[in-house]
Order: structure tokens, then C-alpha cells, then sequence
């Protein structure tokens, strides 16, 4: 089969008669098996701790590995082993035609930018989180998968699968209670410490970090990319990032979407957002990320989401309203909630395998779109932090209201040459 | 004698001052110090007052903390970068305009001062935040140091408005610019149109990277001369990605060119791209080309992009007593003109070409109510919402209209305030200026009381009026509107010939409360 026909005949060829998981691959040939050949091929780039992790998702093959950091990319390279191919500079990743779908696990500050290319080169994504470093960057991504038809796929999944933290299930009996109403109107979410979350206060950075030469394994100037230049310092870099604003947010960046995007998906906010955010912190530093206490997002119809990072609420449910509440381990002081929960109808099915949403070209579950709107959430928190004040937003326009500096942080320049 | 009184006190001045002047200087360098001392400050109540007496040890007092900035690597300077910074975040809000013009001039007058690029870097860093005109003029020359131009463009760009446009495109004249690629980024956002000639000139430079800025910036440039700069680029890259984004470039080009009216430009760039494109390396291309050409020409946007439970109440709407009035299959509660109302992907779109492209009511009258819809328009589309409405007559005078429009069209811009999208047609003028970009969706709430009728746009409302004065004592277009005295009718779409699409229509009933 001829290269430019391959993806198309994967998509037309029924889904179910391609095995992603039912035979193994040391199976040869027989009915299920998938020739190499029409097997989707992805590439990753940035291949540090979390990319190296990407290799072995199933249900794909690895062609191509991308790392600025040449100890990261030999790394990969024989950890993937076979016909792999290196790549210091993402584009020419890009430029591949045999590659079907990019992972991106480079630092934050990174993932708007390849997200965006990456779609203009017609590959579909599969994108770290937290989605993107500013909201701007964020609608620039919607914007572009949708406009060139790719699937994304952001790689947080507590909305479709997996024990949800404190919660001790899924959330799919959390979410049929609530549409059902039982709870009643509006909400109110506690993350916190007694909820059963940690929000990993040890992501605060360095202050007065100290020039160090740049090791030969490292383009320094490439990890940089589109953040503004500081002198090099192992700190800043690898596994320490999270704790610099210039590449992401610390605890809530790391964290907030894995938490937050369920909650979205549970109070039926994936087109929309707060309107108002507050915070509750110490005075911030320019370059690294601090601690704060408590966050309170409000939603136009009074729902709440309260980030308690010093478990202030002694006795807080994981969600409140009116009616009932739902401490962690799923407690509630709704009577016989496990039989209501058994007689309600389940939620909307969900695409929940990346390969089938990239064959049958429908969203997966957790997709650019409600992906930016989660990822939102924690950028408008960030902003909050970094100003040092309460914010009012309006959520259909994506804007701040009545305050033009905090909109000068919609988007942010970045260093020459990049863009988005 | 008075000669010499004048000198003895002139001479006692001159004992005197000096004195005074350092002690001054050393109360000065303890309050600095003091302060510094604080930092971090442990709460925003207590930031925010650390700043008031920050801003209180006035400019002499400033720059001493800011002369506290030391390039990275040469000692602990972190407690006054905490002052730097947060003065900075905390001068940028509403309200404290006059501070932020000394603290400007501050900053200004510590990056002409200061010789580290680090430093420089830093100061610049506070007028993302804070600057005005007087630091994009004062930004300027900097652009042209290759060590600092970087930090240069980025905070002119972030400061944005007029004045950084004309400084920016003004940079991109000279030839040596060291990072030119950003100067053009930076106009791109503005979707500048005042550089065009030297975007051209930009894009003939080797480097691609600079070659990407320069088709970006074409590509939002909306010049003719753009076009054949970009065609050509893309067809030398055969439609293929590269980095330069040459194809992609074009096809923002026609977004543009079909939302500023040139449907011919946006017709022949999508027709040509969605012909070439057909291989593995360029399908995207075409996909895109479609979905922009169906913008203009109907086909509806496609179906994946429409959320599932976009026809399904939320939690909060259903426990509120909202009901959906479109299931997103048929139009089986409505009346009306279906010949021209038809459904298509999720959505209702009125098509005038194949019907009279006439009225669509709700089966069911309505008097008191919240009704919540999402639209999208085309250019120059002509709509109107029609409440409390009989089925026949023209709604706007027998009924009520809540203009649907779009504003931005040269074709409307002389039209009267009572006119515009939002209005209560001829009665009361709402808000402009809130509607998104056409081809985008926007969301309507409209809530009628009584006489009271509230019109909310995207998240805020535009209009907020009571119809009784005009129904008792005459409209401003000095019309008859016997409507305003309906208590109840239908709520419904008038059309006006153009193409409008609709979805997610919600109303709740609150007559009784």
C-alpha cells in the first residue's frame, strides 16, 4: 500500500477489524492482526522523563523521537529502539509524511506553539497538559485543529476513566447524581487536601538563581524557545520547570487539569468558564512560582470551585449543593445514593481510545475544546496569582473585564523568532 | 544692611542644606531598607499596603530600590526585584493611573541608566504591564541593539495600541533590524496594514524563520499586494507544510479577504486549495479551504465541531424550569416559513434562496420569558428576533424586533443607533461593539418583563430599557409601533434575505413569578 493512501484506507476500513489491544502484537498474521504497515505511527517530541513514557502507548508506533537535549534523545532512541529516528528541531518531525499523530511532552511553554504547527501539517495531536501556558495560545490551538480537521487529545483522562482521587470510583456516578438534579443548583467543589487532592506545593521555584555554563547536551537557547531569556540554571530546566512562571505554574499547573477538567465535565461547563476568580496568597515572586492559600472560582450561575491548598474547610464535601452532598470516598448524606445512582440513565458516550477518534474522525472525549476551556481555569488562577488580585471574566468573549493589564496576559509576546 | 542680611541667610541656607539633604538621604535608605525588609509580604491585604508606602517614598525613593537591581549572578538582589515586580502589578490596575506615570518615568529613566542587558531587561519587563505611548517611543532605539531587541519588541508588542504600530512598522524599514521576525509578529497581532511593502521585502529573506513572521503578517494584512506574495509562496511549496507555513498563511488570507467582504478573493483561494490538495501531505489544507468556503456559502459547519448535549438543557436550566425549543432534528415546534427555515447539521439556517425567506414562530405564545439562542452571522446578514408577535404583519411595529445584524458591514454604517444588532428596533438603542467576529458564534440572552427588556450579547448586556415611555409618549423613529402594547405573542426569526444560522434555543416562561 502506497504512503499517501495509508490513512485513508485505516479510515475506511471498520474500526473494530483493527486490533489495538485484541491480539497481541508477537501474534503474527490470523484474523485481528495489523501489518506494520497500516498500523498509526506517531513521533514525540520532547523526550525527557514524561515523553519517554509515550513510547509505549499503545496502540501506535513510535517513527520518531525530538529533544533539544541530545542525552534525552540517545536515551529514547534505544529505549524505543528499531528504525527510530532522532530529531533536534520539531519541524523536521513535522515535515515527515509518514507520521500520523505528534505527541507533545515538552514543557508547557512549548505545547501552543507545535500544537498549532503540528495541526497546520495535518497530523492529529496528542498533547500534554497543562494544554497551553497562556489563554491566548489556548484559543489559537482550537482554532487551528478545527479549522485543519485534526483530533486532539489532551492527556489527562480522569473524565472518562480511572479512580478519580479522593473520590475512590469514577466519575461517572458523581456525574449521572448531578444531572439528575439530586443535588440540586448551584454547586459548590472543594479540592483539597480532606477532598482527597494534593496540590504539590513542592513545585515552588528557586529565588536569586545563579548563572551556571549550559551543559554541552542541552541548545539552551532552543529549550527557551518563545519564553524570555534568563541565564541558564539547572533549576530551570527538566524536571524543575514546573516551579518558574516563564514555563508553568507550579502545583496548579502540573495538577490543576488533571483535577479541574473533571469538574468541568461534571457541572456541564465545557463551553464556558468562571467569571470570577480569587485568591488568597502571599506576595509573588517575578520568576518563581510561589505557594498560595485558596482560589475560588464562581461561574455566572453561582457554582463554585474552591482550591483550599491549606485544607482551611475542615469539614468540606467534595461537592455541595442544596440538596445533598459528596464527601471523598463517595460518602453522601443522600439516602440509598448507590441505588438512586443505579437507577439513573448513564452520561453521553465517550470516545475513549485515541486511535479510534483518529480512524473514525470523531472528538475525543477530552479534545482541544473542553480541554482549552479546563486548561482555562488554570491560566485564570495563574494570572490571579501573578497580579495579585480578584478578576472578573467574561467567558463567551475569553476576556478580562475592566482590567487591561490582566488582559496584556491574554497573550504574551514571545521571544524572536516564535509565534503563534 | 539688607545686601548683607540676603548674604547671611543665602550662607545659612548653604550651611543648612546640606545637612538636611543627608539626613533626608539616611531617613530615606532606612525606610528603603524597611521596606525591602518585609518582602514577601504574606497576603494581598498586606502586599497592597507594602505598595502604598512604596509609592509614598516617591520617585528618589523608588529609584533607590530600583538602583538594587544587580545583574544576575553578582549578589542577592531578590527583595527589590519583589518590590520591582509587584509595584508594577499593583500600579496596573484600574484606578491608579497617576502613580503608574511616575513609576513609568521610573523605569524609563533606570533603563536609559543602567549598562547591564539583564538589568535593562528586567525594567523592560515592568512596562508589559504598565507602559504607555512614552515607553513605546522611549522602547524604540533599543530594538536596534541585536543584545536587546528581543526584550525591546516584546514589551512594545505587549503594550500595544497606535503608537506601537507606527514605532514597530517604523523599525521594519531598517534593513539591519537584528530581530525582525519579532517586530513583524508583533504587528500581526494588530492585524497591521501600515508595513506591507516591507513584509514584502522581509519575505525575500533567506532565513525562514523570518520568512514565516513576514507571510503571517501578510496574511493578516488584507492587501492586495499580499496575494500574489503568498499564492506564490505556497505554490512553490507545492501546498505541502513547511516551516514557513506558507499554505496556512494563504488560507488566513482568504479568512480574512471573505470576512471584510471580498467573497471573490476568499472563492478563488478556497476553490484552488481544495482543488491541488488532495494527497496524504496536504488533505488538511483542502479540509480547511471547505470549511472556510462554507462559511460564505452555506453547507454548515461540520457536525464534529457541534458538542453532543448542545440540544440537552443544562443541570442548572432544567432545575430552573428553562425547556429547549429545538431539538436539532425538526423544526416541530415552530410555524412559519420551513421552506426557508430548514435544518442543517444541528442547526436552523434560514436560506432566502429557496424560499421567500420569510418568518419562523414558535408554535406557543410567550409574555414574560428568558429566551437564550446562539446565532452566527455572514457578512452583512440582516436578521431580527421577533417577541410577543402575531404570525401575520411585519413584527417590527406589530409586534416587538430585536435587531439581529451585523454591524460590522459598509453597507450599515450609516444607520441609526435604534438600527443596530441588539436594539428594540426603533425604540431603544443598544450597546455596539459586542458582537463577535463574523462567522463566529455569539450568544443572546433576551429576558422581557413586563415592560422591561433586558438584551445580554456574549456576557454583557446591551441593552437595559423599559418600552412603557415610548409606548405611552412615542418611539424615537416616530413610527407607530402598536407591538408595544402586546402583553403576550410569538417569538420568532425575521428574515430579511441574508444567511443566518441558529442553535441551542432555550426559553423559560416567568410569567407567573
Amino acid at each position: 500500500m502506497n504512503k499517501c493512501g495509508r490513512r485513508d484506507f485505516l479510515r475506511k476500513s471498520a474500526f473494530g477489524t483493527l486490533a489495538f489491544t485484541i491480539v497481541p502484537r508477537h501474534v503474527l498474521g490470523g484474523q485481528g492482526y495489523t501489518p506494520p504497515s497500516d498500523e498509526l505511527t506517531k513521533g514525540i517530541i520532547g523526550v525527557g522523563g514524561m515523553g519517554r513514557g509515550h513510547i509505549e502507548y499503545e496502540g501506535t508506533r513510535v517513527l520518531a523521537v525530538c529533544d533539544v537535549d541530545k542525552k534525552h534523545l540517545d536515551e529514547a532512541i534505544a529505549l524505543a529502539g528499531g528504525n527510530v529516528t532522532g530529531y533536534h528541531d520539531f519541524r523536521e518531525l513535522l515535515a515527515r509524511p509518514d507520521i500520523d499523530i505528534v505527541h507533545i511532552a515538552t514543557p508547557p511553554h512549548w505545547h501552543g506553539i507545535i500544537s498549532k504547527m503540528a495541526a497546520e501539517a495535518g497530523k492529529d495531536i496528542w498533547c500534554e497538559k497543562p494544554m497551553t501556558r497562556t489563554i491566548g495560545e489556548g484559543i489559537k490551538v482550537v482554532e487551528a485543529v478545527q479549522k485543519f480537521g485534526r483530533m486532539f487529545r489532551l492527556n489527562t483522562w480522569f473524565r472518562f476513566k480511572d479512580e478519580f482521587y479522593g473520590l475512590g470510583t469514577t466519575v461517572k456516578p458523581l456525574k449521572k447524581l448531578i444531572d439528575s438534579g439530586a443535588l440540586g443548583w448551584p454547586l459548590k467543589v472543594t479540592v483539597s487536601g480532606v477532598t482527597g487532592f494534593d496540590w504539590k506545593f513542592y513545585w515552588t521555584g528557586v529565588h536569586n538563581l545563579q548563572p551556571v555554563p549550559v551543559p554541552e547536551e542541552l541548545d539552551y537557547n532552543f529549550w527557551l524557545g518563545p519564553a524570555p531569556f534568563k541565564p541558564y540554571n539547572p533549576e530551570r530546566v527538566h524536571s524543575k520547570f514546573r516551579g518558574y512562571w516563564d514555563y508553568d505554574g507550579g502545583g496548579l499547573g502540573d495538577m490543576g487539569q488533571h483535577y479541574l477538567d473533571p469538574v468541568q465535565y461534571l457541572l456541564s461547563k465545557d463551553n464556558t468558564g468562571p467569571v470570577s476568580v480569587e485568591i488568597d496568597a502571599p506576595q509573588q515572586h517575578y520568576d518563581a512560582v510561589g505557594t498560595w492559600r485558596r482560589i475560588t472560582y464562581t461561574y455566572e450561575d453561582g457554582c463554585k470551585i474552591i482550591l483550599d491548598g491549606e485544607n482551611r474547610d475542615k469539614d468540606a464535601a467534595y461537592i455541595e449543593g442544596p440538596h445533598g452532598k459528596v464527601f471523598k470516598g463517595f460518602k453522601s448524606d443522600i439516602k440509598n445514593v448507590d441505588k438512586l445512582i443505579e437507577s439513573l440513565p448513564d452520561p453521553e458516550p465517550q470516545i475513549v481510545t485515541f486511535s479510534e477518534s483518529v480512524v473514525t474522525r470523531k472528538k475525543f472525549a477530552l479534545n482541544e475544546s473542553n480541554g482549552h476551556r479546563s486548561c482555562s481555569i488554570v491560566n485564570l488562577g495563574v494570572i490571579a496569582l501573578r497580579l495579585g488580585r480578584d478578576l472578573k471574566y467574561n467567558p463567551v468573549l475569553q476576556q478580562f473585564i475592566d482590567d487591561d493589564a490582566a488582559n496584556r496576559l491574554i497573550s504574551q509576546p514571545m521571544s524572536d523568532p516564535w509565534k503563534i | 544692611m539688607k545686601v548683607k542680611n540676603i548674604l547671611i541667610v543665602i550662607l545659612d541656607l548653604m550651611m543648612l542644606f546640606p545637612a538636611a539633604y543627608s539626613q533626608d538621604k539616611k531617613t530615606l535608605e532606612t525606610n528603603v531598607a524597611e521596606l525591602l525588609s518585609q518582602f514577601p509580604a504574606k497576603d494581598v491585604p498586606s502586599t497592597d499596603k507594602l505598595m502604598q508606602e512604596m509609592i509614598s517614598l516617591g520617585e528618589k525613593g523608588l529609584m533607590m530600590i530600583c538602583d538594587q537591581i544587580i545583574p544576575p549572578g553578582t549578589g542577592d538582589d531578590t527583595k527589590p526585584r519583589f518590590g520591582v515586580e509587584s509595584l508594577s502589578r499593583f500600579l496596573s490596575r484600574k484606578g491608579m493611573e497617576n502613580d503608574r506615570v511616575v513609576w513609568e518615568d521610573v523605569l524609563l529613566k533606570q533603563i536609559s541608566s543602567k549598562t547591564d542587558n539583564q538589568v535593562k531587561d528586567f525594567f523592560m519587563k515592568q512596562l508589559h504591564l504598565i507602559g504607555g505611548e512614552k515607553s513605546v517611543r522611549a522602547l524604540k532605539s533599543y530594538a536596534l541593539d541585536k543584545e536587546i531587541c528581543t526584550s525591546s519588541v516584546a514589551a512594545i508588542t505587549a503594550i500595544g495600541g497606535k503608537a506601537a504600530e507606527d514605532v514597530l512598522a517604523d523599525l521594519l524599514r531598517n534593513k539591519e533590524l537584528p530581530c525582525a521576525a519579532a517586530v513583524m509578529n508583533g504587528l500581526a497581532v494588530m492585524n497591521s496594514q501600515v508595513a506591507v511593502n516591507e513584509y514584502i521585502s522581509w519575505a525575500s529573506d533567506n532565513n525562514s524563520d523570518i520568512k514565516a513572521s513576514a507571510y503571517a503578517a501578510l496574511a493578516r494584512s488584507r492587501s492586495p499586494l499580499a496575494y500574489p506574495v503568498l499564492l506564490n509562496a505556497a505554490t512553490e511549496s507545492r501546498f505541502r507544510w513547511e516551516p514557513t507555513g506558507s499554505v496556512s498563511a494563504l488560507l488566513t488570507y482568504a479568512q480574512f479577504a471573505g470576512a471584510y467582504g471580498d467573497i471573490e478573493t476568499m472563492d478563488e483561494i478556497c476553490n484552488l486549495l481544495i482543488k491541488e490538495c488532495n494527497d496524504e501531505l496536504t488533505s488538511q489544507n483542502k479540509t480547511a479551504a471547505q470549511k472556510i468556503y462554507k462559511m460564505y456559502h452555506g453547507g454548515g459547519i461540520n457536525e464534529k465541531e457541534i458538542p453532543g448535549a448542545e440540544y440537552n438543557l443544562t443541570p442548572e436550566e432544567k432545575s430552573e424550569g428553562f425547556v429547549s425549543l429545538f431539538n436539532g432534528r425538526n423544526l416541530d415546534s415552530w410555524t412559519g416559513d420551513k421552506t426557508a427555515y430548514v435544518v442543517e447539521d444541528g442547526m436552523i439556517v434560514i436560506r432566502p434562496d429557496k424560499g421567500s425567506g420569510g418568518n419562523l414562530y414558535t408554535n406557543s405564545e410567550y409574555s414574560d420569558f428568558i429566551f437564550r439562542f446562539e446565532f452566527q452571522l455572514t457578512p452583512a446578514a440582516n436578521n431580527g428576533l421577533g417577541i410577543r408577535a402575531p404570525l401575520q404583519g411585519d413584527a417590527a411595529y406589530v409586534g416587538m424586533e430585536i435587531q439581529i445584524l451585523d454591524n460590522t458591514a459598509q453597507e450599515y454604517a450609516t444607520l441609526q443607533p435604534y438600527q443596530y444588532h441588539g436594539s428594540v428596533y426603533g425604540v431603544i438603542p443598544a450597546k455596539r461593539d459586542y458582537l463577535n467576529p463574523v462567522g463566529e458564534w455569539n450568544y443572546e440572552e433576551v429576558y422581557a418583563k413586563g415592560t422591561k427588556i433586558r438584551i445580554t450579547l456574549n456576557g454583557t448586556v446591551i441593552v437595559d430599557g423599559d418600552i412603557a415611555d415610548a409606548r405611552d409618549n412615542g418611539t424615537m423613529d416616530h413610527r407607530d409601533h402598536p407591538g408595544l402594547k402586546n402583553t403576550s405573542g410569538h417569538i420568532g426569526f425575521l428574515g430579511h434575505g441574508s444567511v443566518v444560522r441558529f442553535r441551542n434555543i432555550r426559553v423559560k416562561d416567568i410569567s407567573d413569578q
